[in-house]
This record gives structure tokens, C-alpha cells and sequence, in this order.
């Protein structure tokens, strides 16, 4: 190669640069700028040729000197056709000291016999500017995006999706997706997202299945996922946009369970209803009968027959208010505040066997088989509204054709419960009717009272988180079960 | 001839009501007042009743809320009973209640034995709807 060949392989560059429609540069091997075209003077703000003979390094951030010389070096030792900075944002500097984003793409061409590196250098302000707009788009978006380039590698988080696996934006970049799949999918996912880069449809993930994510401390989330190709200058990618369902099937199981229970409010409701239709209404129309017969007797002079059923009016509208109150007090259960008391079991159930048999006119006798450790910490009002009503039913539902009618009170604790066993060899309840006896007004055969009692001791023992178990053979006794949580005395 | 009439009913205080409102009329015969639908069946469906029935159709006074067997279950098991051949055989029911439900009415309805719905407390013009049911069917 001749001299003269040589300088018009300069010029030819010199005229392949001007006419050149991109900003270019030809750098030596030791780093001094050869060449430039207009285009790169006006990109850095330089005058025409003023670059010419300045070190490359005046183009480049200051942050940056340090290591570029031997980046440089390295490019001659094994000079190719690249891209510069392998992904990384490149930035250069102009005249003024502005700091502008930039692609730049490397040739090597051999110049005055000496190999020189043609760098080709693309403004990326908008690209960069069009990027930032788009992640803070992302960022701003309420359900968590990722996006992914062709080998699968996480280019992309927004904020809702690190809020949501619980990494740093720096652990998830560059990193395979695959981080963020449950195990027992990871080993195919590379083959689901290929054949969905070749199809690159936008389309849901695996809409038939459950999807789960996996979370940074490994706890899986339900999630729904959409996938959007995504053409970018470069290549195709995709972005993942991830709903997380944990709230929404949460919710649809409090909905569930909510509907539930309202339908089995619905139902006590109406059961109700129509039971104070009965057990309500009755005694009032047994009193206007009444007075309707005692008008008559009014007029037929028949005073003893008003008097007596007056009196009986008198008798059915006190029971009524009774009842009434009853069922109040059922109805106020739930409403109750809870009141701890520490007590000793035995003195209170003497007390109120006392109070229930009176001077002993039963021949029904109590039997204690205590084996609790007192003082033990309950209710003690619902307590004894409890027992009261079972020990009462108890003798009520005495059998008379047995020679002795027992009761017998048997109590244990044990694992933070209080368990009291109410067992009489009365009558016993016929197997079609236990189900029924807790409900309210229900009343199994003559001796039942209102019908209130049971229902009541249901209700305050489910308030106490406990629970009520009956056994009853017909013509051989009943056993009512009674379990409640024993509290600390301090009540709460 | 007079109408005889069966009561059943758990509260003594609307027996002794309807007692007196039929005794009002000269038109009825109360046969018995049962205070359970077990009584009742006990002594029209069990027991031997050979000789004791009169020829006019009996006329049942059914409350529906008692304990043990209520009345639409008392029914339901003399309907079945009168169907295996058992029981009088004539028998006219009327539900005997102080419950306007209409779920209750509807329920009376579904019981051909059933014939009317009479509401508690019962008075004159109540004694002469059963006399016209009973006149309309027997």
C-alpha cells in the first residue's frame, strides 16, 4: 500500500463520514480522534474539525477515564463488529457537559496502515426518554409488571412487582424469570416461553390452571398472569403483567363463608318467625277467648267463672311475659360483655340444687363426682344459667317408675377446658327428637316448658366458644356434655 | 242429630274456650278432648273401636304446634293409617290453630283429610263456619 493510497483511504473515509446519515467517529488505536463528520461535532456540540487530534476521552463522562483506555486496548487486541458496552447504558459528554445516552456500535478498519476503530455513535435521548416514560408507566401501574428478553433474562420490574415477590429491583435484573416460578414448574418454563416467543400472541398464562408465583421467602402466591409481546428496536420481548389473587380468592371465601353463614341466619330468622307465630300468638288468643267467655259470664251473672278466668288470664299473660324475656334473653346472648369470675365449683352447685329442689318435695338425689381443679375461672351468672337449666330439665324428665332418680354431676379439666357432665336416669329423649331439642320453642312432649331453655344453653355456651353434647337412651337416662375454655381469672 | 265433635289440643285453657263455644249451640256432641296427637291416635286408630263409632262422620278440632306428634304429623299418620284400612270411617279435620301463617295454611292444604282452617280464639261466627264445612262434606 502506497502512501498516497494511504491518504485516499483517509479521504475516503473523511467523504464516507460526511455523507454518512448517522454521527461517526474514527478513533486510533492509542485513542486520538481522527475523524468526525458533522453530524457527531453538532451531537456533541463541537465546531466542525475541532475534535480532530483531541483524545477520545474528551467524549467520554469523567467517571468513565479511568477504565477506558484499557477497554480500548482490549477492542484492538481482538478487534470485531459490536456493540459497545454489552447492554449497558452508555453515556457521552458534550462540549457544555451534558450527559446524553447513546448506543455506539464498533467496527475496525485499517487506516494509513494502522488499525483505527470506526464507532458509530446513535442518539438514544428519545429512546431513553420513551423508555423512562414507559417504566414509570409501569411503576405507576397497580399490578405487578416484569419484562423478559429472548434468553429469558428479567430486563424489567416495576414497583408492584417487587412489592409483590419482595426483592430489590438490582437481585431481579438480568436474572433468569424462572427465579420467580415454583419449583416444580421451573425445569419446564423454558420451553413454555420459547414456543410462546416463536407465537408471541398476547394471550393469558396457562388460563385453565392455578397459577402460583413464587415469593423471595419461598411462599407460593396465586396469581393470574397476562403476556404481551413487546417489539423493541433490538429484539422481541414480553411483558408479564401479574395479578396477585391472594385478596380476591381470600375474599371469595370470606363472601362464601359470609353467605353462608347469612343463609343460616336467614333460616334461624324465618324458623323463628313462624315459631313466635305459634308460641307467641297462642297465649294472647287464649286470653281474648277468655275474656270473650268471661263478657258472657259478665252477663249471664256468673261471677265465679269470670273470677276464676280472669285469674287464669292473669296466670297465661305472666307466663307470656316471661317468655318473652326469654327469648330476649336469648336474643341478647351475642351482645352480652364477657365477665370472668374465679370460683369454686362445688359450694355452687349445692347452693343452686337447693334452690331448685327446695326442702327436697323431689325424691330425686344429687350425686358429685368432681374431679376439676378448682377455683376454676367462668362465667359465673352464665355458668349457673347453664347448669340450672340442665339440672331442672333433669328432674323434670325424672323417670317415676324407677325406684331412685339420680343425678349425677361429673366435672374434669384438662387442656385449658372445663368439662361438666350433667347424667340423669330419667325418661331419656327419643332418638327422632334430639336433634330438635336446642331448638328454640321446641318442646318434646307434655313436660317441656317453654321450649326456651335449651336454646339459651346452646347460645351462651357457643358465645363461650364451647360446646354442648347430648346422649340419651329412651327409658334409660340423659347425659348433657358441656365443655368451655377455661380463662386466666383475669377476664377480658 | 248432632255433630260429634274430637278436641286435640295440649293447652287445657282452649279446650275449656271451645268446650264453651260449643256448648253455646245445641248442634254438637263433644265426644272427647285429647291433650296430645299420640292421645289421639291411641284412641281412634289403636284402640278397638268395635261398636262405639255413630254413624255421623266425626269432626276433629287439630291444634298444630304440641309437643310430641304436632298436628299436621297426627294427620299424617291417621291418613295413613285410614288408607291400611285402620280408623273410623268418616272423618272430617279442621285445623285448629291461633297461627295465621300462611305457610301453615298452605301445609293444611296439602292433607286430604284436612277440610278447613279455623282460627283460635274461636267465636259465634267461627262455631257456624265449622257447622257449614261439616254440613258441606258429611
Amino acid at each position: 500500500m502506497t502512501a498516497r493510497e494511504e491518504m485516499l483511504q483517509l479521504d475516503q473515509y473523511q467523504l464516507a463520514l460526511a455523507i454518512s446519515p448517522v454521527p461517526m467517529l474514527l478513533v486510533s488505536k492509542t485513542g486520538e480522534i481522527m475523524l468526525t463528520n458533522q453530524l457527531l461535532d453538532g451531537l456533541f456540540g463541537y465546531e466542525p474539525s475541532e475534535l480532530s487530534g483531541e483524545r477520545v476521552e474528551i467524549l467520554i463522562p469523567e467517571s468513565f477515564h479511568k477504565h477506558h483506555p484499557d477497554l480500548r486496548e482490549a477492542y484492538f487486541r481482538l478487534p470485531s463488529k459490536r456493540n459497545m458496552g454489552h447492554g449497558r447504558d452508555l453515556n457521552g459528554i458534550t462540549k457544555t457537559g451534558e450527559i446524553i445516552p447513546l448506543e455506539l456500535g464498533l467496527d475496525s478498519v485499517t487506516v494509513d496502515g494502522e488499525i483505527c476503530a470506526l464507532v458509530v455513535a446513535l442518539d438514544i435521548r428519545y429512546r431513553k426518554l420513551h423508555e423512562n416514560r414507559m417504566n414509570l408507566a409501569m411503576d405507576a401501574a397497580a399490578s405487578a409488571m416484569i419484562m423478559v428478553d429472548e434468553q429469558g433474562l428479567i430486563v424489567f420490574v416495576n414497583k408492584a412487582a417487587l412489592l409483590l415477590f419482595g426483592y430489590e429491583e438490582t437481585e431481579l435484573l438480568n436474572s433468569p424469570v424462572e427465579r420467580l416460578v415454583p419449583r416444580e414448574i421451573r425445569h419446564v418454563h423454558p420451553t413454555y416461553r420459547n414456543s410462546f416467543m416463536s407465537a408471541s400472541n398476547a394471550r393469558p398464562m396457562a388460563k385453565e390452571l392455578d397459577l402460583h408465583a413464587l415469593h423471595r421467602d419461598g411462599h407460593r402466591i396465586p396469581v393470574e398472569i397476562a403476556l404481551t409481546p413487546v417489539e423493541t428496536p433490538t429484539q422481541t420481548m414480553v411483558v408479564s403483567t401479574i395479578i396477585d389473587l391472594s385478596e380476591r380468592l381470600e375474599a371469595e371465601r370470606m363472601v362464601a363463608a359470609k353467605s353462608r353463614e347469612l343463609a343460616q341466619v336467614n333460616n334461624e330468622l324465618t324458623q323463628f318467625a313462624y315459631s313466635a307465630s305459634h308460641d307467641l300468638k297462642a297465649p294472647l288468643s287464649s286470653i281474648v277467648g277468655l275474656l270473650a267467655v268471661c263478657h258472657e259470664d259478665l252477663d249471664d251473672g256468673n261471677l265465679e267463672e269470670v273470677r276464676e278466668n280472669l285469674q287464669k288470664c292473669l296466670q297465661i299473660s305472666r307466663r307470656s311475659a316471661d317468655k318473652v324475656e326469654g327469648v330476649l334473653a336469648i336474643a341478647r346472648v351475642d351482645r352480652d360483655a364477657f365477665t370472668y369470675e374465679t370460683v369454686m365449683l362445688e359450694p355452687i352447685i349445692r347452693e343452686m340444687w337447693l334452690d331448685l329442689t327446695g326442702p327436697n318435695e323431689f325424691n330425686v338425689r344429687l350425686l358429685l363426682e368432681l374431679d376439676h381443679a378448682d377455683p376454676v375461672s367462668v362465667e359465673l351468672n352464665t355458668f349457673k344459667v347453664i347448669l340450672e337449666n340442665l339440672l331442672s330439665n333433669a328432674i323434670r324428665y325424672r323417670d317415676y317408675d324407677k325406684e331412685n332418680n339420680d343425678i349425677i354431676i361429673r366435672t374434669s379439666s384438662r387442656d385449658e377446658n372445663l368439662t361438666v357432665a350433667v347424667t340423669d336416669n330419667g325418661i331419656g329423649i327419643p332418638e327422632g327428637s334430639q336433634h330438635a331439642v336446642f331448638e328454640m320453642f321446641k318442646r318434646i312432649d307434655e313436660r317441656s316448658d317453654d321450649g326456651l331453655g335449651l336454646a339459651l344453653v346452646k347460645k351462651q355456651i357457643e358465645r363461650l366458644n364451647g360446646t354442648i353434647a347430648l346422649e340419651s337412651i329412651e327409658g334409660t337416662g340423659t347425659t348433657f356434655t358441656i365443655t368451655l375454655p377455661l380463662h386466666e381469672g383475669n377476664g377480658q | 242429630m248432632k255433630i260429634p265433635v274430637v278436641v286435640v289440643d295440649d293447652q287445657e285453657v282452649d279446650r275449656y274456650l271451645i268446650r264453651r263455644r260449643l256448648a253455646r249451640t245445641d248442634d254438637f256432641e263433644l265426644l272427647d278432648e285429647l291433650p296430645s296427637g299420640d292421645r289421639f291416635l291411641q284412641q281412634y286408630f289403636m284402640a278397638d273401636r268395635s261398636g262405639r263409632d255413630g254413624p255421623a262422620t266425626l269432626l276433629v278440632l287439630m291444634d298444630i304446634n304440641m309437643p310430641g306428634l304436632d298436628g299436621f304429623q297426627t294427620i299424617d299418620a291417621a291418613q295413613k293409617l285410614i288408607s291400611d284400612g285402620q280408623g273410623p270411617d268418616n272423618l272430617v279435620v279442621l285445623i285448629f290453630t291461633s297461627s295465621d301463617s300462611a305457610q301453615d295454611r298452605e301445609r293444611a292444604e296439602e292433607f286430604p283429610l284436612v277440610k278447613g282452617y279455623i282460627s283460635k280464639p274461636v267465636d259465634n261466627e267461627g262455631i257456624s263456619r265449622i257447622r257449614e264445612i261439616y254440613l258441606s262434606i258429611s
